[in-house]
């Protein structure tokens, strides 16, 4: 019996492609042969062994389930429609889709891209076995387009990858800026208008001119929007935030580390996430996290930070204060973290995606 | 617990109109620019995005058809008015590039002085209630 995994893109320190890595693994663990065809493969993602979907995607063994991870167009979702129809059996794992919206006024072609991206999830819909989703968030949205048979699964993610020695030299740096003094503010996530940086950017001003002069703000992530990315520094010049605000586009992982390693907190002020995987790199990592609570972030933080009903930048700016200043309180909230995040260990969430694969493999008589 | 929270604001908000008047106004007024909202016709931002979009022009003209020879006959004119086309064609592009890069300009500076009017008019709204104060007060505010 085979499980190949179709993604649209295969890269290095993306998520998803991570999450279809681990799955890999898992399926030929426990016996399943198991490939990747990825429409774009990194090339520094090259020697993972994807196969790329135009040299010959796998069709009509109906022997073999097709697993696909949907966050975005691609020609793969056509393909599917019609292998799906004829019979093969065919399952999709549902990693969220940006509301077009948030796009509109910045970037319209990707804007474009989204709509047709929910279209031809849509269009799945009735030809598919099985939709897991990350989160409930998620599974509530395949319900509302036509699917029939969901689960939640969350993604795959080897958070002891995350306890590597960071890069030495940027936690020195950072740790040199600490001694002189202000508090640390991280956000890790593509700079993208659905994630809300602007927000945060002026919780930070407030924060800086009511209690802490010297406090610094790290925004992590590639700028999904360009538009949105300018506008961002041009509001960082109107406040006056001056060196106080970092952008960091390509950052890796070891620089990434001694980034979670040197803050003080992270503000996640997102308003629509699928998941959100840079909370839970957080709570790994003992920094206590701080959200608004929308879409799929109450339900990934559930309880284990502060969360906020409103964004306001007194609020936030308040909320950031009372956290850091109250040290039992960000104890509390690292520890809460912790635990949290021990739930999405590697082998309790593999074993709970094999276990609901093969479950309805059970049920349709595989 | 409610009413702890909305104190601290409260407390956090006048302390902050001491420190840096109109902050907070202003704070709220840019990120206000940037938050998600329904483009429409008036949406300044996504008329400059549709105009930068606009400004480059395909100088590469497509010369099929389903008419026979008619593929030959455009590629005929193409090639003998291409020195034109690209003349003409670069001079417009560069001018609606200019366009695009005024209008940014222009968005930055009217943002930039709705943030200044909203400033003012919380200085305008202290010194009035200032002066109702003292005119209560029976003093001559002058």
């Amino acid at each position: 019996m085979r499980i190949d995994q179709l993604v649209p893109g295969f890269a290095k320190h993306d998520a998803i492609s991570n999450h279809v890595l681990q799955l890999r693994r898992a399926f030929r663990a426990v016996g399943y042969d198991s490939d990747i065809y990825a429409d774009w493969i990194d090339p520094r993602f090259a020697g993972e062994g994807a196969r790329p979907f135009a040299d010959g995607p796998p069709a009509g063994d109906l022997e073999r389930v097709i697993l696909y991870h949907a966050s975005t167009n691609s020609p793969m979702a056509e393909w599917l429609e019609k292998v799906a129809a004829a019979g093969q059996p065919v399952v999709a794992d549902y990693h969220n889709v940006t509301p077009s919206r948030y796009f509109a006024r910045w970037e319209p072609p990707a804007a474009k891209s989204m709509d047709l991206a929910r279209k031809q999830l849509e269009q799945l819909a009735p030809v598919t076995g099985l939709a897991l989703a990350d989160s409930g968030y998620n599974e509530a949205e395949l319900i509302e387009l036509g699917y029939r048979r969901t689960a939640v699964c969350p993604i795959l993610l080897d958070l002891e990858e995350y306890h590597r020695d960071p890069d030495s030299k940027t936690l020195t740096r950072l740790r040199r800026q600490r001694e002189r003094g202000g508090r640390r503010w991280l956000f890790v996530g593509r700079i993208s208008p659905n994630k809300c940086q602007h927000d945060v950017v002026a919780a930070f001003a407030v924060y800086r001119r009511l209690f802490d002069p010297l406090a610094t703000l790290t925004l992590v992530g590639g700028a999904t929007s360009p538009r949105y990315q300018r506008a961002l520094q041009q509001m960082s010049e109107e406040l006056g935030l001056g060196d106080g605000l970092e952008l960091r586009d390509a950052t890796p992982f070891p620089q990434l580390l001694a980034y979670f390693r040197a803050s003080d907190v992270f503000v996640c002020l997102s308003e629509h996430e699928g998941f959100c995987v840079p909370i839970l790199e957080a709570m790994e990592l003992g920094l206590p996290v701080l959200a608004y609570q929308a879409a799929a972030v109450t339900e990934t933080v559930a309880g284990a930070g502060v969360l906020l009903a409103d964004k306001d930048p007194l609020t936030v700016a308040c909320a950031v204060d009372d956290l850091l200043t109250d040290e039992a309180r960000r104890a509390g909230v690292v520890a809460a973290g912790r635990s949290r995040a021990a739930e999405f260990s590697l082998e309790s969430t593999r074993r709970r995606f094999l276990a609901t694969v093969e479950r309805w493999l059970a049920a349709e008589g595989a | 617990m409610a009413d702890l929270v909305d104190q601290r604001l409260t407390a956090a908000e006048a302390r902050l109109a001491t420190i840096a008047p109109g902050f907070l106004d202003r704070v709220r007024q840019v990120a206000d620019r940037l938050s998600l909202r329904d483009v429409d016709g008036t949406d300044a931002r996504a008329a400059l995005v549709a105009v930068d979009d606009l400004a480059v022009i395909d100088l590469d003209a497509p010369t099929g058809s389903r008419l026979p020879m008619v593929p030959v006959v455009k590629k005929l004119v193409k090639k003998l008015i291409a020195w034109y086309l690209f003349y003409f064609g670069r001079q417009l592009m560069a001018f609606g590039q200019a366009m695009t890069h005024l209008a940014g300009i222009l968005i930055d500076r009217i943002e930039r002085v709705e943030g200044a009017t909203v400033k003012l008019q919380v200085e305008v709204d202290e010194l009035s209630a200032r002066v109702e104060r003292l005119e209560r007060d029976g003093s001559d505010p002058r």
